[in-house]
């Protein structure tokens, strides 16, 4: 049972039905987190302007989608888990790395970027921060706008993650792959 | 030695400076993770608007927000942050000794039940993910809906910042001396 339950359209009031409605007709998201922030239509704006600069930034589908289910396993969030795993296997990441993760193994890569980008994102979401090492590897690799972005991407969906499991948002049935279970202690 | 050179004047786009113009009209000055978040300008717009919420729009009153962002700064290590907040805390109302003990990583010996809600709700959700229910019914209690929901936009804005900060090693300002700290996610919980 999640702890507060989204808003639905026809109990908003007239400045939370148009926020929903103009985020609704730009293909933005409403689940997760949002169903939560469109009770405050002013912080449901601000934080799809967020959102929305990291999908449209310097991050190709597939190194955002790698942050995102990386930050998601780590904090349990599990409809973020569920609405990004359904996005990173659209964006062309394969199921092996997909369970991979979502099983807390190490997935294997076939090229440099998933590499580095996986890499970076696990350090980040862990310890918040990179090494002198692996900063100069991901800022070789992605260059630093690039690296930028990754480090907002990942610190987003880190707290997306929080937030979901905060008010116990229950992921969707459709999803095509549940957050496995067992595995919340934090490593 | 910090991560990133701030964008010379000849380096910035209309975009560039049209970001920057807005953030030194709302902050006074463009300075903390700006300077390298303009290096994205619209990363640091969205950022900026965000931040502004958290800071200027939420019905958390500020020694209790303050608080929150010094506890996040704390637990991802980041010593700007913790620099900025735990000053505007002790401005809006705090007990140094709370901000003493949470350099030390002991939970501090609370008087007030707001600051000691929000304290084990944070310290809770970073070190195991999620919050129990009783932690979960103290900061409700405490904040009220709007005032917890308000507590995530700061969970969410300073957690993109800290992250910011330490990636790109982001200076402490001059004359502005952080103590030396043992790492975040070991300080005392509940």
């Amino acid at each position: 049972m999640a702890r507060m339950d989204p808003l639905k359209r026809e109990d908003m009031n007239d400045e939370q039905a148009e926020a929903f409605d103009e985020v609704a007709a730009s293909g933005g998201r409403l689940g997760g987190p949002n169903g939560i922030y469109i009770r405050v239509p002013e912080l449901f704006r601000l934080h799809q302007g967020v959102g929305n600069y990291l999908r449209a930034g310097h991050l190709s589908p597939r190194q955002r989608q790698l942050a995102a289910i990386v930050a998601a396993r780590h904090w349990n969030g599990a409809y973020a888990w569920g609405a990004q795993a359904r996005d990173a296997l659209k964006a062309g990441i394969s199921r092996e790395i997909v369970d991979a993760i979502n099983q807390r193994e190490i997935p294997a890569f076939d090229n440099d970027d998933d590499q580095v980008t996986y890499d970076a994102s696990v350090e980040l979401t862990k310890t918040g921060g990179l090494s002198d090492a692996s900063f100069a590897k991901a800022e070789a690799q992605l260059g630093f706008n690039t690296l930028l972005d990754l480090v907002a991407m990942v610190g987003f969906y880190t707290a997306v993650s929080q937030v979901v499991s905060v008010y116990e948002v229950e992921p969707r049935a459709e999803f095509p792959v549940a957050l496995a279970p067992g595995l919340d202690s934090l490593p | 030695m910090a991560r990133y050179a701030p964008l010379t004047p000849d380096q910035m786009t209309a975009e560039h400076q049209a970001v920057y113009d807005d953030i030194a009209k709302s902050r006074g000055s463009v300075r903390g993770p700006f300077p390298v978040l303009l290096h994205n300008p619209g990363l640091a717009s969205a950022s900026e608007k965000l931040g502004g919420y958290a800071r200027f729009g939420s019905q958390i009153e500020p020694r209790l927000l303050e608080f929150a962002a010094a506890v996040l700064a704390r637990l991802w290590d980041a010593h700007v942050e913790w620099a900025a907040h735990s000053r505007l805390a002790l401005e809006a109302g705090l007990d140094p000794d709370i901000l003493d003990a949470l350099k030390d990583g002991t939970r501090p010996d609370f008087v007030n039940d707001d600051e000691a809600a929000i304290y084990d709700f944070l310290t809770m959700l970073l070190k195991t993910s999620k919050v129990d229910d009783a932690t979960y019914a103290a900061c409700l209690a405490a904040l009220g809906e709007r005032g917890l929901i308000d507590l995530m936009a700061i969970i969410t804005h300073y957690t993109v910042i800290n992250m910011t900060l330490n990636t790109f090693r982001v200076p402490v300002p001059d004359g502005v001396e952080t103590p030396p700290f043992g790492p975040g996610r070991e300080i005392e919980g509940s």
